[in-house]
């Protein structure tokens, strides 16, 4: 069986006065029919640029090579009029900042009802009433009111239920949330997670989850992909990345993470900060933070290759599948 | 017993607003009543979603937002009382550090200024002594004397927390309130600023109050944790025994809600239904009790109080 989505090699850059800057560094990613994928990394990593560009939301000054397959169909040579079918029917994104993404001046049940109007060519009335019942899907109470009111009149958990219902309008078969729950408070974080696991499960949506999150990852995940500068660093099963960590940087962001948990006299913190992108280590990226540096990783970037237990490292402790 | 550095007594500050020419004032109880007391030496963190009071209460305590009612100790004064004159002295000893380290440091001004700007206003030494304790103090938090003639700008997120933090410092405070510092930063720069904090805090024998809406970072940086619901303190406790044995209510949903780094964890997770009311018009009674998995008739028209369970462990709640 195809894969739901298929990224190889995937390299963006920005034309920026004259330059052009990196900013995706050769990633590959595979998403199964069903699966949820996340991708970890911290700011600056290249996360929500890797899912605009699936999306293809990105700038004229955004340059993209290699490939990403949706259901086998190239995305990037598709043109503009192709790619706005596939949009908000197919593939639907949600995005972090509620408030920013959805139409201040359209009322929810139009913002709603566009993608029904469009894609499903349903009538006002008929894509109003399935609006109703969206929301309602979504547990939004006065779900009849809510469709004639605007978004600043909603909480940012009830405007975040809103853009899932929006997302899920047209049944999509993938769905790319961005950092859904991060501008939400964790009691209303609970209940946007439950929602996407109840939507996920109904639908058998396959889903891409953005987060910086790892509390998040290891609830709603299956696969993880840990982005560091652009780079996929390691990829894994998400009870392998918890329990059996590779890469240097996978260990440092679980050990830099006070737990709720557990008590810790001290946390081991990683030295440092993210490269910046016009000064980007010639070797390995992580090499000036990472504790275990060698000779060689100030020299050549490791690939990205599969080690023992079944994930992939991008570290020259493991390279030729032996650890060093 | 030794004197509380900080004693907080039913501290109040309600916003009033007004809708339109003729409309009706509107009384938003930010603060609604807080006790809390703080001894030289420990970490003490309010812990809450967004609105709940966290932020204006910690304002209030420096006297940066008037508070309606309440009494403020920092040893043993009232500072709420103290002339504008005499509030100046105090803040000598009570420093802020802010949120997002991208707004609260001036643009236009070099690290080196922004530091020792604190010490001219308070008077502090001549110019060169100003100049060396600026230098010690850039590098007591990490960072190298080439850095004061650069500005703001240049740095990264938590390079500029360690600026906000040094600034802070620089006047050799007993008390920093510091509201909400690591939120803004990266997991690993994160961890870097809170060992910096814990070590400082060892080094200066200092006082932290904490505010935070991260219930992990808290557990780690604190001694004492006070809980907030819509302005008011619902449970008060130590570390361990709030972490292990919540008992209010909301406090369990609170900590139910947190994802865990485990996948194999067994969720029981808590849901609260709805919304945070407004603070404008808030439930009688518990204001907690329409959210409530618990609820009782009584928690529908009386106000519960703070009560003692256990030696330290304060809630405010019906149940027994």
């Amino acid at each position: 069986m195809a894969a739901m989505l298929h990224i190889d090699q995937l390299r963006t850059s920005f034309a920026q006065s004259g330059k052009s800057l990196t900013i995706i560094d050769g990633v590959s990613l595979t998403v199964q029919a069903g699966e949820t994928v996340g991708i970890v990394g911290e700011s600056g990593c290249g996360k929500s640029v890797t899912s605009l560009s699936i999306m293809r939301l990105l700038g004229k000054n955004a340059e993209m090579t290699g490939s990403i397959r949706f259901e086998g169909k190239e995305l990037l040579t598709l043109s503009e009029k192709e790619m706005q079918k596939i949009r908000g029917n197919e593939i639907a994104m949600i995005f972090q900042e509620p408030m920013t993404s959805l139409n201040p001046l359209q009322t929810i049940g139009k913002q709603i009802g566009e993608p029904l109007r469009r894609h499903l060519g349903l009538s006002k009335q008929a894509a109003k009433e399935r609006a109703v019942q969206l929301l309602r899907e979504v547990g939004i109470p006065r779900a009849e009111e809510i469709v004639g009111e605007y978004p600043h009149q909603l909480s940012g958990g009830m405007r975040q239920r809103v853009m899932i219902a929006m997302a899920m309008a047209c049944s999509p078969k993938l769905l790319i949330a961005d950092e859904p729950t991060t501008a939400l408070d964790v009691t209303i974080q609970a209940q946007i997670l439950e929602l996407m696991k109840k939507v996920r499960a109904e639908n058998h949506t396959s889903i891409v989850l953005i987060t910086h999150d790892l509390g998040v990852v290891a609830e709603m995940c299956h696969r993880v992909i840990v982005m560091y500068a652009g780079q996929i660093v390691e990829e894994a099963e998400v009870t392998k990345l918890f329990e059996e960590p590779k890469h240097p940087y996978t260990k440092g962001l679980l050990n830099s993470m006070p737990s709720v948990s557990v008590d810790a006299e001290r946390l081991e913190a990683i030295p440092g900060s993210v490269p910046l992108l016009h000064e980007m280590p010639a070797g390995c990226r992580f090499a000036p933070r990472c504790s275990h540096v060698m000779d060689i990783c100030r020299e050549q970037n490791p690939q990205l290759l599969p080690v023992e237990g079944g994930q992939k490292c991008r570290c020259w402790l493991y390279q030729e599948g032996d650890e060093r | 017993m030794t004197k509380p550095l900080l004693e907080i007594k039913s501290l109040t500050k309600h916003f009033v607003s007004k809708k339109g020419f003729f409309g009706q004032e509107k009384v938003v109880r930010a603060v609604d009543g807080v006790d809390l007391t703080i001894y030289p030496g420990e970490t003490v963190s309010i812990v809450g979603e967004s609105g709940c009071g966290k932020s204006t209460t910690g304002r209030c305590i420096l006297r940066l937002i008037e508070p309606t009612a309440g009494e403020v100790f920092f040893e043993g004064r009232d500072i709420c009382k103290l002339s504008p004159a005499d509030l100046r002295g105090v803040r000598r000893d009570m420093q802020l550090v802010f949120q997002d380290p991208f707004a609260s440091l001036n643009p236009r001004k070099t690290v080196g200024r922004i530091l020792e700007d604190p010490l001219i206003v308070h008077g502090i030494g001549t110019a060169q002594e100003r100049q060396k304790r600026v230098e010690e103090i850039i590098e007591i938090v990490g960072l190298s004397k080439q850095h004061l003639s650069r500005f703001p700008h240049e740095f990264s997120g938590g390079q500029r927390q360690r600026i906000g933090i040094a600034r802070a410092l620089i006047l050799r405070p007993k008390l920093i309130v510091a509201d909400e510092p690591v939120s803004a930063l990266d997991v690993s720069i994160q961890a870097q600023i809170l060992n910096l904090m814990q070590d400082l805090q060892k080094e200066f024998q200092l006082t932290y109050l904490f505010i935070s809406h991260d219930l992990s970072v808290v557990r780690h940086i604190s001694d004492r944790v006070a809980v907030m619901y819509l302005g008011r303190v619902v449970e008060v406790a130590d570390k361990e025994s709030l972490y292990r044995n919540p008992t209010h209510p909301y406090t369990q949903a609170l900590l139910s809600a947190v994802p865990v780094p485990d996948p194999k964890r067994e969720l029981q997770r808590i849901i609260l239904e709805g919304d945070l009311p407004s603070p404008s018009n808030p439930p009688a009674g518990c204001t907690f009790h329409p959210r409530c998995r618990s609820c009782m008739d009584v928690c529908r028209s009386e106000i519960p109080l703070l009560r003692q369970k256990e030696e330290g462990h304060w809630v405010s709640c019906h149940l027994e």
